[in-house]
């Protein structure tokens, strides 16, 4: 027998206590990872950002379109090596619960050069090239709709009118883990040429510029040599690298992710508060127990060991199950969420990161609601515990 | 765990152990103690380990066989052969209730030789479980001294003090105080965590003082299966299973029906005749002490 054995022991004394304390602890390190997976969910268009990469967008607002004919002018600068761009579609498919998917319009010829994530086959991006209506979609979104190549798609726009048709000509993936999967690109020349012919006034124009630089430490003076091209004209420009870019649609729904890490930290004070309470109880159950084992010759870093095995212990398995429930609750979570208001995030998973600090989390409940009975065992004299005096 | 280790629990030497049974005739106590050392079920520390303080040195080399409890300060500053196992001068001790300070032992003077059996009686609040407390080190007084085993365990802080007493002294409880999720033979064996002994030589000496106590059939069985006697004899297991130097007893038969007192103190009785186990007890039962073969009376914080 060693010490470890009374620990285990004694985490088995009231059965009923430390399956409800672990219960708990689960259903807390679940929640708290579940919110930390949702942050980093949303969060995670910054991962996947290239340093190399700046975006160009109206200084107005990202609403305000900027002329095709900048394409030449921003080529120019020193220091850009490649660009593309694209525009929003606001497609709606079969109808607005369905469509919580980003159609971007592209320069077919060169948006596959500046986003090389998205992986697609010589042949399908040939494909995609030959036809004017072609798309190229996600693999996460064809087979969220079980699209295949070929397969036409049929889609309405919140921004211009008419229906578009589209024919699926490839599939990408993502080269990364973080590159987003859901997207629906078709040719920016398709949405120019029909708006030609339905509205005339909003043709020639492109939502941003994505611009290719060779090197990313010049990201600042690039961007400054941009926007002074076009500096007091109609549609003045703002560039920041796509990082900043994708921070700045984040930023909309920063009090929403305040909101989020507070309520993880007042989880991670109820559990510590359960936690706290019921190894209190323990300790005040065993007063007498510590002090026989006081008298026996333990010492006090002996009781330490007894109680903050027996609190980590709870903590560990409560955190532990915790965090294997993670995953399975964030994906039926996700599925829930894409059923009912359509898919919210790109990226659906839960990170190292997350179930490392959940971790962290149940370990450090575990040694602080072991701080206050530890004290109480560690000052206590046996006298007292004995509570026999003659 | 410690610095040191039990190298002789078990002696080399055709040792007592190895005729012990549960039912072992006393007679040859007198003969053990004789051979000096007072001869024990277990052997003893033999001065091989690092002594607490210096004056420990020796403690073994001056086991002396019999005496009495006696009064009065009557200790020589020189190491002797039959120096006192526990010597207590003029000891005070009080506690403090909120703002009143109550006096619980005053000036008491106590010597009490190796192999001895001490009973010490008297009425409730008379101060007896008290001076237990101390001569066992799990009190402080507030002024003399006490010197037990060759220690001043007045002096020693809270570590030292614990480390002491898990070499020294064994432990009965009137309420048992076993460990109620460890079998029989596990609170046994809790004592032992605290020395260096191997998992075998543990498992060894546990079922060596179960046996002694009569008890290997239920080495496996929780207190909760146990009776009260049986309890307690396990807990007299515990407290010897270390051979510690004195095992004291705080109303070790209080708890128990007649018969299971008996045998209790039959139990004890052995451990001090055959095993020469210097015993001190506290208790109010007359047929308790009567076996103790030195009975001292406290009355409101004085030995008389």
């Amino acid at each position: 027998m060693q010490l470890l054995h009374l620990v285990f022991r004694n985490l088995f004394r009231h059965k009923l206590r430390t399956v409800l304390t672990v219960l708990g602890i689960a259903i807390a390190i679940l929640s708290f990872g579940m919110i930390r997976t949702v942050i980093a969910m949303w969060y995670s268009g910054i991962e996947a950002s290239s340093p190399n990469r700046l975006i160009t967008r109206n200084a107005i607002s990202l609403i305000f379109p900027l002329p095709i004919a900048y394409r030449n002018a921003i080529t120019a600068v020193p220091g850009v090596t490649d660009l593309s761009y694209a525009q929003w579609f606001g497609g709606i498919y079969i109808d607005e619960k369905h469509s919580q998917f980003p159609q971007i319009a592209v320069d077919g010829s060169t948006w596959f050069k500046v986003a090389p994530e998205n992986q697609i086959s010589d042949a399908e991006l040939t494909a995609f090239m030959r036809e004017r209506n072609a798309a190229i979609v996600g693999v996460q979104l064809a087979r969220r709709f079980g699209w295949k190549v070929g397969d036409t798609v049929r889609m309405r726009s919140m921004i211009y009118s008419g229906d578009w048709d589209f024919v699926i000509r490839g599939i990408y993936t993502g080269a990364k883990k973080t590159t987003d999967e859901t997207l629906f690109f078709f040719h920016w020349e398709y949405l120019d040429q029909k708006l030609r012919q339905l509205e005339p006034w909003r043709a020639g124009h492109v939502g941003w510029y994505v611009v290719k630089i060779a090197d990313p430490d010049r990201a600042a003076a690039i961007s400054q040599a941009i926007d002074a091209r076009f500096k007091n004209s109609l549609a003045e420009t703002r560039t920041e690298t796509e990082e900043s870019f994708i921070q700045g649609f984040i930023s909309m729904s920063d009090a929403i992710l305040i909101a989020l890490r507070i309520v993880s930290i007042v989880i991670i004070g109820v559990i510590l508060a359960v936690l706290s309470n019921t190894m209190a109880m323990t300790a005040r159950e065993r007063l007498s127990e510590y002090a026989v084992l006081k008298t026996l010759g333990f010492r006090t870093r002996h009781l330490i060991l007894l109680i903050a095995g027996e609190s980590v212990l709870i903590a560990l398995a409560g955190g532990l199950i915790g965090i294997g429930l993670i995953g399975p609750t964030v994906s039926g979570f996700d599925a829930v969420m894409t059923s009912t208001i359509g898919a919210m995030f790109p990226i659906v998973g839960v990170s190292i990161a997350t179930r490392s600090v959940s971790l962290l989390m149940a370990l450090g409940v575990g040694l602080a609601a072991a701080i206050f009975p530890a004290w109480r065992a560690a000052t206590l004299r046996i006298v007292n515990g004995l509570r026999r005096i003659g | 765990m410690w610095g040191h280790r039990r190298t002789c629990f078990f002696p080399r030497r055709t040792g007592p152990h190895k005729q012990l049974t549960a039912t072992q005739a006393p007679g040859s106590q007198r003969a053990r103690r004789a051979r000096g050392g007072g001869s024990i079920w277990l052997c003893q520390w033999r001065g091989r380990r690092k002594p607490l303080d210096p004056s420990e040195q020796g403690e073994r080399e001056g086991e002396a066989p019999s005496g009495s409890a006696s009064g009065g300060g009557d200790a020589s500053p020189h190491k002797i052969v039959s120096e006192p196992l526990i010597e207590i001068n003029e000891v005070s001790k009080s506690y403090r209730r909120d703002r009143l300070e109550i006096p619980v032992l005053r000036d008491i003077s106590l010597t009490v030789p190796n192999g001895e059996y001490l009973a010490l009686m008297g009425p409730s609040g008379s101060g007896k479980t008290t001076l237990l407390n101390l001569i066992a080190g799990i009190d402080q007084p507030d002024r003399g001294k006490i010197r037990v085993a060759g220690n001043e365990i007045g002096q020693m802080d809270e570590s030292a003090l614990a480390l002491w007493r898990s070499r020294h002294v064994g432990f009965i409880f009137q309420l048992y105080n076993l460990i109620p999720v460890l079998t029989a033979f596990e609170n046994v064996e809790l004592p032992l965590l605290l020395t260096s002994l191997t998992r075998k030589q543990r498992r060894e000496h546990a079922e060596l003082a179960l046996r002694v106590v009569g008890l290997t059939d239920r080495r496996d069985h929780y207190p909760r299966q146990l009776s009260g006697g049986q309890e307690q004899r396990v807990a007299i297991a515990r407290a010897i299973v270390t051979d510690p130097t004195i095992l004291v007893a705080d109303e070790p038969t209080g708890d128990l029906d007649k018969a299971s007192a008996f045998e209790i103190l039959d139990l004890l009785e052995r451990l001090n005749t055959d095993f020469a186990k210097t015993i001190v007890m506290v208790t109010h039962d007359p047929r308790a002490a009567e076996r103790a073969r030195v009975v001292r009376q406290l009355d409101k914080g004085t030995l008389i």
